[in-house]
């Protein structure tokens, strides 16, 4: 067993309090004036450093089409057959490969992405299907597993980046279930520094203006005084909620400098218009220019559309030409950039639907069988691993859980799946249990 | 039977003795020898063994030989694998995880994990699964079981399953473990006692049942602090607290908690809860709406009056006024709006603790008890009654006719929406032919008189808080649950929201308890809020040097404060020549927006909030000499450390140590800035540090 590295020299998880230490010391330097601002990065190239730099430069997109879409209207269409619906499929840039004629852009760069038609996983309830899907895990209480996106902020972020390092974008604050995931606790026992930055809703972000009147060194001075006199609160206080009300003033200066990412205005309106109309989109755009500009793991949240358990392809109808478009738009801006070889985008929910329709010509939740698509980093682009039978009730040939899928993920990043979290006093969590491998076919 | 077996358990020591004095004599035994877990070597480990066990055999006892052996090898074979790795954390004392494995008891026994030997297929036991090589969630964190060992304990629990003994164990453990206190339980306590000792007594036993006991109790200023926090929705002011502190009557915490209870500024903080409760914050124009229809000073004088939770809940849910004054009851329902569903999700939620939103599509995935016809049976209560405005006021009036339907579930089958909610049986009511068009005659209403809308005959929402609300056990629960959440920082059943059978209560004796009290009481919410004040739990102090399960209660939680009663607290410490500026309506609800959680199932900061504190042009404004008489008042203090003093007192209600006044000495000390302006700061940084955020 080997532990995970850290950045910090004393060796200690960067939620430590020694960890703050440093940071409170450079932060008393600046009280005397002695150091600017600008020059605080050169303070923390440590030489423990130099081993996660070379990780360093890896992001990912994840599009989090939460509530679930189907299989079949997407990825895994079955025409003809009882199950298959209305949408026909079409053929792709792949030979022998079809995929619903709901997305004929996909169709057309679908040798640049990656198919899992097998996925096949056993929880079929939003709250914990969602858990499970981003985390990797079902959860062991009290422990908390973190999600993808806050091991990727660890392993691959800055945190003194200004630009924050785990993002979530959404637009919609209600929306069922997935409120309740958004209100738990994200980075888990990482520590709150890699929890998610989240917006929603307006493009903007209030209060980014430096105060009338003061200058940036007095507003980080004052700062300064706050951490000072929290620190022996925080210490003396367990609570989650204490300890991540502590961390959000340690990324307010970084966001005040990162606030004009998030203004979409100042982007081509030629970019808007192809990603757009629609929040889902232009999140998806903004995704983009944050990773283009130091983020490093965006989440796209679109509230809750793929629930379709009324009418599933009326609205499946509506929202998979959207999906094809943003899907469509992003890789070729990635790839444009040449951003696809260190970018990586996962495309999923958190589980698929049933091959029957309801009574109110819904489709229900499937864990059963149901597909996922990933493009960039690490991936071999143009495969499409895994069947399911012909009328899509069960997985016909390489099932893949949600372990087997996550191990994939980790070994395409670089990182082992196998090693284990340095956790002092809990019991041994690895980034991926039960020793599930990765899945050497979906590998480049 | 069972007495004997657990003789034998006790005396373990003997058989360690037997053990110690035969490694002693014996020539072949090598390796080290600890007072504690006896650590023996692999080799010697098998000689060890065959010769103990001929011990046993030869020194039987009067139990039946079938049980012996497994006394035995238990005690001789197995407890010293666990002793070499596992005891040292999973130990009577110590229980890791809430399992103590130093005997069969506590192996058999419910710990964090649930239950780690399987009954029904030993080899699929838990225990047996962490403790192999590359196991999720290894078992011990930093060592292995031997291969042999491994197969020693599954052979012994595939035994231990099957032995005759093995239910009467089991059914110890859980005897054990699902009663609070040794002999009696809370249902036998009388109904007169005081509820805080009940409190503080179930709480204890739950704590002395793991080992552990409560930490300290808050000194007066930190109590005081929190119960203004709590009753009032702010800090007290520094010569509130000077009184407090200074007074010399033996029980002052008592009369504090009357006199604040009492005061005019509790009926506000609590309905300002109830309603960011019961109908949520909005934008303007739905406060400035709440508030011309009467809804804030209905809710303020049922607070102020004490009035009955049941009745204010069945005037809120009749929603037909006796009077003008009761005017604001017909909010609640009238600002959803005619929106039936949202309406029962609402009432679900809020008067019965129980979410039901699962439960439109199909019956709930997790908690049995709720159902999708409850979800519709709610539903339809309240899908006769539309919204109206009289010359009266606003009105719901009700139909009477109309409302059937059916409700498909996800399997295709569909039902009919009868009027049923959760624990009640349903409501007979006359179903039309499904394509009988309904005829609305006027004999099928009572005439109200002037100005208000008829009532049918058969009222639905009569008949649902006649037949259904009307001493529903859930209502009372839901309260109590509510208000220990909102002073103890966590509900009895946590989240508040979620009282159904996949979430039980952490002391569900205490929450009957409480809950029977509240109706004796006759729903009396200031009686329930002044019990807990009044109860040594709610007082203990709050710092916490590791973490420890919240739900025990052993120390206070820190308690964010809402959006109302951070402001106001603000204001307070701040004295301000402005109030009415700073309370202004836009203010209230940028702090409700930024700092929306009200009784939350997890707090957890965003930098929305940040930004808000360090950057907004109100926080700006008013943490500054010419708004604030405290900062006036201490810029002119010359004595910086008087200075300094005065603030952390004015705003943290305590001196600040050492190095808290050196640092501000040295912050003040800076010739470049106004003293005016580094006060500010220092004030800023008090005022935005956890301490001040946080009710502890």
């Amino acid at each position: 067993m080997h532990s995970v590295e850290h950045p910090c020299a004393s060796g200690s998880p960067p939620g430590h309090i020694d960890h703050r230490l440093h940071r409170r010391l450079f932060l008393q330097g600046s009280l005397a004036g002695a150091a600017s601002i600008a020059s605080f990065q050169g303070l923390f190239t440590l030489p423990a450093h130099a081993e996660t730099v070379k990780q360093q430069g890896k992001k990912c997109i994840l599009l989090w089409l939460c509530g679930a879409p189907s299989q079949f209207e997407t990825w895994d269409p079955k025409p003809g057959r009882p199950t298959g619906g209305p949408f026909g499929s079409i053929p792709t840039s792949l030979p022998g490969v079809h995929i619903s004629s709901l997305m004929p852009k996909c169709a057309s760069i679908l040798d640049k992405l990656t198919i899992v038609r097998s996925m096949k996983t056993d929880q079929n309830e939003h709250f914990q299907a969602i858990d499970l899907l981003t985390r990797g895990e079902p959860p062991r209480p009290p422990f908390t597993r973190p999600l993808l996106g806050s091991v990727f902020a660890q392993q691959f972020g800055q945190l003194e980046n200004p630009v924050p390092q785990f993002v979530l974008l959404d637009p919609c604050p209600e929306g069922n279930e997935f409120k309740s995931f958004k209100a738990s606790n994200w980075a888990g026992w990482l520590g709150a520094e890699y929890g998610p930055v989240r917006f929603g809703g307006p493009y903007k972000i209030d209060h980014v203006s430096l105060p009338e009147k003061m200058s940036e060194l007095e507003h980080a001075d004052r700062e300064a005084l706050r951490s000072f006199f929290s620190k022996k609160f925080v210490n003396d206080h367990q609570e989650a909620a204490v300890k991540s009300y502590n961390t959000i003033f340690e990324r307010v200066k970084g966001l005040m400098k990162a606030a004009p990412l998030f203004d979409l205005n100042a982007l081509p309106e030629s970019d808007r218009l192809r990603y757009g109309p629609g929040t889902f989109g232009l999140h998806t755009l903004l995704a983009r220019h944050l990773i283009e500009n130091g983020s490093t793991f965006v989440m796209v949240a679109n509230g809750m559309p793929w629930d379709c358990h009324v009418f599933n392809h009326e609205t499946h109808q509506m929202l998979v030409p959207e999906l094809d478009r943003i899907i469509f738009e992003l890789l070729q801006d990635l790839s444009d950039r040449s951003m696809l070889d260190d970018t990586l985008v996962l495309i999923m929910g958190e589980f698929g639907r049933t091959p029957h329709l309801n009574e109110a010509r819904g489709r229900d939740h499937y864990p059963n069988a149901w597909s996922m698509a990933v493009a960039g980093c690490g991936f071999k682009p143009g495969v499409v691993y895994g069947a399911t039978d012909e009328n899509g009730i069960d997985v016909a040939e390489n099932p893949v859980d949600q372990r087997r899928l996550f191990a994939t993920i980790y070994q395409a990043l670089g990182l082992d799946p196998h090693q284990t979290y340095n956790l002092p006093g809990f019991p041994t969590f690895h980034r991926v249990e039960k020793n599930a491998t990765p899945i050497a076919e979906l590998l480049a | 039977m069972v007495k004997a077996t657990g003789s034998i358990l006790s005396r373990g020591g003997l058989w360690q003795g037997a053990f110690t004095a035969f490694i002693f004599t014996g020539p072949i035994f090598t390796g080290p020898i600890f007072t504690g877990p006896i650590v023996i070597g692999p080799i010697v480990t098998a000689l060890t063994f065959s010769v103990l066990i001929f011990i046993g055999l030869n020194q039987t006892c009067t139990a039946q030989s079938e049980e012996n052996t497994i006394l035995n090898r238990w005690e001789n074979a197995i407890r010293p694998i666990l002793s070499k790795q596992c005891i040292s954390c999973h130990n009577e004392l110590k229980r890791s995880g809430q399992l103590s494995l130093e005997t069969i008891r506590g192996l058999l026994g419910s710990t964090l994990s649930g239950s780690v030997v399987d009954g029904k297929n030993s080899a699929e036991s838990l225990i047996l699964k962490v403790i192999l090589p590359n196991a999720e969630s290894h078992m011990p964190p930093d060592g292995q079981l031997s291969d042999g060992d491994i197969e020693s304990l599954k052979k012994f629990i595939g035994e231990l399953v099957t032995d005759p003994g093995y239910q009467a164990w089991k059914n110890e453990t859980e005897q054990s473990s699902s009663k609070a206190p040794q002999n009696a339980t809370l249902d036998n306590y009388p109904a007169a006692l005081p509820p805080q000792l009940v409190i503080d007594f179930a709480v204890s036993n739950k704590l002395a049942e793991k080992g552990l006991t409560a930490g300290a109790k808050t000194d007066d200023s930190q109590f005081a602090r929190r119960i203004y926090l709590d009753f009032l929705g702010r800090t007290p002011t520094s010569a509130e607290l000077r009184l407090f502190l200074e007074s010399l009557e033996s029980n002052k915490r008592e009369t504090l908690i009357d006199s604040l209870l009492n005061s005019p500024e509790h009926a506000v903080h609590l309905s300002e809860l109830l309603h960011a409760l019961l109908i949520g914050r909005k934008d303007a124009n739905g406060f400035v709406q709440s508030e011309k229809a009467g809804w804030f000073s209905y809710l303020r004088n049922a607070i102020e009056k004490d009035r009955p939770w049941n009745e204010v809940a069945a005037e809120i849910l009749l929603a037909r006024p006796a009077d003008e004054s009761r005017n604001g009851a017909v909010w609640y329902l009238y600002s959803r709006k005619n929106n039936h569903q949202e309406i029962a999700e609402a009432v679900s939620r809020d008067f019965f603790g129980v979410r039901i939103d699962c439960a439109q599509c199909h019956d709930h995935p997790l908690a049995n008890e709720i159902l999708q016809r409850h979800y519709w049976g709610l539903t339809a209560f309240f899908n006769r009654s539309t919204n109206t405005e009289t010359s009266k006021g606003f009105r719901l009036k009700e139909s009477a006719i109309g409302g059937f339907a059916e409700f498909a579930n996800i399997r295709g089958s569909s039902a009919p929406n009868e009027l049923v909610f959760l624990g009640t049986e349903p409501i007979p009511e006359t179903r039309p032919a499904k394509d009988v068009k309904e005829e609305d005659r006027d004999d099928l209403y009572n005439d109200q008189g002037e100005g208000e809308p008829r009532v049918p005959k058969f009222s639905r929402r009569q008949q649902f808080v006649e037949k259904v609300l009307t001493n529903h056990p859930l209502v009372s629960q839901a309260m109590v649950n509510r208000i220990w959440g909102h002073m103890l920082g966590r509900g009895l059943i946590h989240p508040i929201d979620a009282m159904d059978s996949f979430h039980p209560a952490s002391h569900p004796e205490l929450l009957h308890w409480l809950s029977r009290d509240f109706e004796r009481r006759g729903y009396s919410i200031r009686h329930l809020l002044r019990s807990i004040a009044l109860s040594q739990t709610y007082q203990l102090a709050s710092s916490a040097s590791q973490t420890q399960d919240p739900s025990l209660f052993s120390y206070a939680l820190a308690k964010p404060l809402t959006a109302e009663s951070f402001h106001r607290s603000i204001g307070t410490a701040l004295e301000l020549k402005n109030p009415d500026a700073f309370y202004a309506l836009e203010n209230r609800l940028l702090f409700s927006r930024i700092f929306p959680d009200v009784l939350a199932e997890e707090s957890l900061a965003n930098v929305s909030q940040g930004l808000m504190l360090s950057n907004s042009p109100l926080i700006q404004r008013f943490v500054s000499a010419s708004e604030s008489q405290l900062l006036q008042r201490l810029s002119a203090e010359t004595d910086t450390a008087q200075a300094s003093t005065q603030l952390f007192l004015a705003l943290l209600h305590r001196k600040p140590d050492n190095e808290e006044l050196q640092k501000c000495l040295t912050y003040l000390s800076n010739t470049s800035r106004s003293r005016e302006k580094l006060l500010e700061d220092l004030t800023w940084a008090l005022i935005t540090s956890p301490e001040f955020r946080f009710n502890h």
